[in-house]
């Protein structure tokens, strides 16, 4: 009782209600096991969210298809910067991705996909923006957490696993893991969530 | 109709001004019959002494580290027909007033620019962006707003009764008469206009000509004042010295933002917009270099365009040192003019057009794609990215493409790739393109890997070779 009473009490700050007054808008996963483990329920959607992965082809794109559907049929672009292969078209319309709304970017030289992605997630004008990396230093992390928020874009960053180790100003780290049932997701970091909860997602 | 007359005193100087920036005190010197004179002078050499039409001689007794340029009277004359270019953005008829004055018919501009001192103002201001000082006036008539322009405190006469009073206090040297006539007229004891409306019309037609009497009644009025106006063309192109050799993107900027200016100027006036645009850096020893820019859509902000420059310049490795710029357009296109939201709100669409604008601006045209489907069976040539064909393969198709294909070890029981893999499904046949010359026969499986990726594999028909062609993310 008296404990209750403490807990309403204005100057008591509880860490797991943490940033939800702040964080105004966050985008459905489209996997209710995940939006349950994500603050907000949701990505984050004026952030950079990162996902350590080693191995291309465990369904990575999976995880995102329902956002990026739904951002496609708001008619608002995705950005692909950098992609490691070739963004197939027939399996993208497979999966019901808009082509129309899709801008792959492939700049010649490695510094500029980090550009890219800051200018497109500060102009406002983007759905999402997707980057896979080839190296990412601390700064050029924050610059473009800071452009994310400007801009309220949503940032996926397609990292490796080994990074897990350094610090990130993302809003939002997720290891992902191949498993016998699908994708598992593991939190190494979301505001307002105790890190390690994990879940396995049939992607 | 208003008038508002600009008077370039000193353009001359201004233009050399603009392209070199002097040690110490400068003139532009001319040719007059066998004898080098003072054409114009910059205020410190005027402060020292020196005056118009005072020989070089005298003038280098007076200041001996004096500077000299000699006069460019074509160069003049282009320096002015840019200024009318440029002062097309604040009315559509602008008159030369040649060789150094401009008017501009402000009567029906003046609302849209917040009345007649705000746009006067603004003028001016833009004047001095542009390097220029010019002397002012605002008139009801052409003829007398040119006349009291040679005024230095931009006397501003906006209704007809006001008129005849201002300009009977114009003192003879404002009205342009020859020396002779002004030396007639000093004799006779007359300094200001107004002393001279007080005389017989005869007298002054005889003593004068029939030609300044009749500017005379143009200025006060009296009779129609009609004249041609400026036409500019529907293409722009401009050179600019840079001030001194420029090896670096910024000292090009600095330049580019000039000339850019005198374009959005340009293409206000014309109510035109350009979606390309041709940079020329000329150097001292190599061929000139031609970048060209091109939009997606046609634009006429120059300061959009000179942050387009900035990430196209960034991008550009300059050979030599840079002494020129040349900027040119091809036809202008009509602006596309699209209405705002009624309470102003940005429109999503054109906040996109921009970025991706900058981005290829950087990064060249073909950066930025957009992939599509084509309808062919081979699955390296379904995608394209030019256009976008309807429907899908049936087959599980994987959304990472490898082109091209790996090529797999072959393990023991099967592909390999670090570790064996594990077919789940398949085969799927495709079989195309042999009227092409580029037959395939391949049966493809999906497979996964022992890191848990799923793969999309083939092998040729008849042949033992596995190859990798995609992954399923």
């Amino acid at each position: 009782m008296i404990l209750e009473e403490l807990l309403s009490s204005a100057p008591v700050w509880r860490g797991d209600t943490l940033l939800l007054g702040h964080q105004p808008r966050t985008l459905p996963s489209g996997y209710p096991a995940l939006d349950g483990l994500l603050s907000g329920g949701g990505w984050p959607g004026a952030a950079l969210t990162e996902l350590l992965l080693d191995h291309h082809g465990i369904g990575e794109l999976g995880l995102l298809r329902p956002l990026l559907v739904e951002l496609g049929q708001a008619g608002k672009p995705v950005v692909w910067i950098s992609p490691p292969y070739i963004p197939y078209a027939p399996a993208l319309r497979q999966a019901r991705i808009s082509l129309e709304s899709m801008r792959w970017v492939a700049p010649d030289q490695p510094g500029d996909a980090a550009w890219v992605a800051e200018q497109c997630l500060r102009s406002g004008s983007c759905g999402a923006v997707l980057l896979w990396p080839r190296a990412l230093n601390t700064k050029m992390l924050r610059r473009l957490q800071l452009a994310a928020e400007q801009g309220a874009c949503p940032g996926f960053l397609f990292r490796p696993r080994a990074v897990a180790t350094q610090s990130s100003p993302a809003a939002l780290r997720l290891l992902l893991s191949p498993q016998a049932r699908g994708l598992g997701v593991e939190l190494l970091k979301c505001r307002g969530r105790r890190p390690g909860a994990g879940t396995c997602l049939a992607v | 109709m208003l008038w508002l007359a600009l008077r370039f005193s000193h353009l001359a100087l201004e233009l050399v001004a603009a392209v070199q920036v002097p040690a110490g005190p400068l003139v532009v010197r001319q040719q007059q019959a066998n004898r080098q004179q003072v054409f114009d002078a910059d205020p410190t050499a005027r402060r020292l002494g020196v005056r118009r039409g005072m020989s070089m001689k005298q003038a280098q007794l007076l200041v001996p580290d004096l500077a000299m340029v000699d006069r460019d009277e074509v160069g003049e004359a282009e320096g002015l027909e840019r200024l009318a270019h440029w002062a097309m953005q604040f009315t559509s008829q602008v008159v030369i007033q040649s060789p150094r004055g401009l008017l501009l018919e402000i009567g029906a501009s003046r609302r849209l620019f917040g009345g007649v001192t705000a746009l006067h103002r603004q003028v001016i201001a833009s004047c001095e962006q542009l390097g220029h000082a010019p002397r002012s006036a605002i008139a009801p008539n052409s003829q007398a707003a040119w006349w009291l322009s040679a005024l230095s405190q931009a006397p501003v006469i906006t209704r007809e009764r006001e008129l005849r009073t201002a300009l009977a206090a114009l003192p003879l040297d404002c009205l342009e008469l020859s020396d002779k006539q002004r030396q007639a007229l000093r004799r006779m004891g007359l300094q200001h206009l107004g002393e001279c409306l007080h005389l017989p019309r005869a007298g002054l037609r005889r003593r004068f000509g029939a030609e300044w009497l009749e500017r005379l009644d143009r200025a006060l009025g009296h009779s129609p004042d009609p004249r041609p106006c400026f036409r500019p063309p529907h293409r722009f192109a401009a050179r600019l010295e840079l001030p001194a050799e420029v090896d670096n993107c910024s000292g090009l900027l600095f330049g580019l933002r000039r000339l850019l200016q005198e374009l959005g100027g340009v293409l206000l006036g014309a109510d035109a917009a350009i979606d390309r645009l041709m940079l020329t850096l000329e150097h001292a020893d190599l061929p000139p270099v031609d970048i060209a820019l091109q939009l997606l859509e046609p634009q006429r902000d120059p300061g959009y365009l000179l942050e387009l420059w900035r990430e196209r310049l960034e991008r550009e490795a300059l050979q030599a040192p840079v002494l020129s710029l040349r900027l040119a357009s091809v036809e202008f296109q009509s602006a596309g003019h699209a209405n705002l939201g009624l309470f102003g709100q940005p429109s999503g669409r054109a906040e996109g057009q921009a970025l991706w604008e900058r981005l290829q601006a950087r990064l060249g045209r073909e950066a930025v794609r957009r992939p599509g489907v084509v309808a062919d069976h081979r699955p390296e040539s379904a995608w394209s990215l030019d256009d976008s064909a309807d429907g899908a393969p049936p087959g599980q198709r994987p959304l990472w493409l490898l082109d091209p294909p790996e090529r797999l070890r072959q393990g023991p029981e099967g592909p390999w790739r670090d570790g064996p893999l594990r077919l789940e499904q398949g085969p799927e046949r495709i079989e195309s393109g042999w009227w092409q010359g580029r037959w395939v026969r391949r049966d493809y499986f999906i497979a996964t890997d022992s890191h848990g990726a799923r793969l999309w594999l083939f092998r040729q028909a008849d042949e033992r070779d596995w190859y990798l062609h995609g992954r399923f993310g």
